[in-house]
């Protein structure tokens, strides 16, 4: 009796050994949060060139280049518009006088747009938004004297 | 004649619109809101965002509707936030006798006095305020 006992334990032992595990399945939970937001990166600045007649300065003349941007959004509804300056960061005496500004911006990636007047607000796409910007700067006056210019466009996302 | 295009040359070489490229990036929260006000002032609290890896100085202003300037106690105004940092601000706006106010808060980049980009990013948030009288 003694002895039977003693294999049914071994038998039991064997056989739980050589069964397949009876595993318990869990559930490890992620949770994440991302805000709605607009996040704007500046990336290389403009260059603007003289017309022939030295009345305009400008980054769509030739050997001009846009200044780029590229804007994120992480939810729909945000525009894009940009604000031309009043007048230079820095200029040459009388560089700045009867001196108006034009910015305009292009857009690609999940936003498509082209040559839009900076002032007009743009619907952008959701994602991230490649967007070129181009300023000119016209003398009403007189020609452009000779030196160093810096301006600043706005870009603005809202 | 060869004067001429020596000048231009030297104007289309310095009316370069900065030297070399830097990134800067900034983003705010929340971008959208609605506050009710028992009192003549609104309050606002915005956050900053510099989610990049270099410190960025950033300014926050108010404007209304047709972005101009609104008169608002803003705390701090003028921060700086480290790489992946935000930094709350409190914006108080009054009423000015208004049942209702939309302003938009904006945060705005300010270049390092010798950084040469020359695109100032500014990102704004729409608020409507109403006060209950």
């Amino acid at each position: 009796m003694r002895y039977l006992t003693k294999s049914f334990v071994a038998a039991t032992a064997l056989a739980a050994s050589t069964l397949p595990g009876l595993a318990a399945d869990g559930t490890v939970l992620f949770n994440a949060s991302v805000l709605s937001t607009c996040l704007i990166t500046i990336g290389t600045p403009g260059v603007m060139t003289a017309s022939a007649d030295y009345t305009e300065l400008s980054s769509l003349e030739a050997g001009g280049a846009s200044g780029t941007a590229t804007i994120l959004t992480t939810a729909a509804g945000y525009e894009v518009s940009t604000s031309a300056p009043v007048a230079f960061v820095s200029a040459p005496a009388g560089g700045d006088d009867s001196v108006t500004f034009a910015s305009s911006y292009s857009a690609s990636g999940v936003t498509s747009l082209t040559d839009i007047v900076g002032s007009v607000t743009s619907v952008l796409g959701l994602g991230l938004t490649n967007l070129a910007v181009d300023l000119t700067a016209t003398k009403s006056a007189g020609a452009f004297p000779a030196g160093s210019y810096v301006a600043e466009v706005t870009v603005t996302c809202e | 004649m060869a004067a001429g295009s020596m000048a231009k040359g030297l104007i289309a070489v310095l009316a370069v619109l900065g030297g070399a490229p830097t990134a800067d990036a900034q983003a705010m929260t929340p971008m959208r809101g609605e506050v009710t006000s028992f009192s003549d002032e609104f309050a606002v609290r915005v956050r900053p965002y510099n989610p990049y890896q270099h410190r960025i100085q950033v300014e926050v202003r108010v404007y209304d509707q047709d972005f101009r300037p609104v008169a608002a106690k803003i705390s701090p105004r003028r921060l700086m936030l480290g790489g992946k940092a935000s930094r709350p601000v409190l914006v108080v706006v009054g009423f000015e006798g208004a049942a209702q106010r939309r302003v938009r808060v904006c945060t705005e980049s300010v270049p390092f006095p010798r950084q040469k980009t020359r695109i100032k990013a500014q990102i704004c948030g729409r608020f409507i305020a109403r006060r209950l009288r």
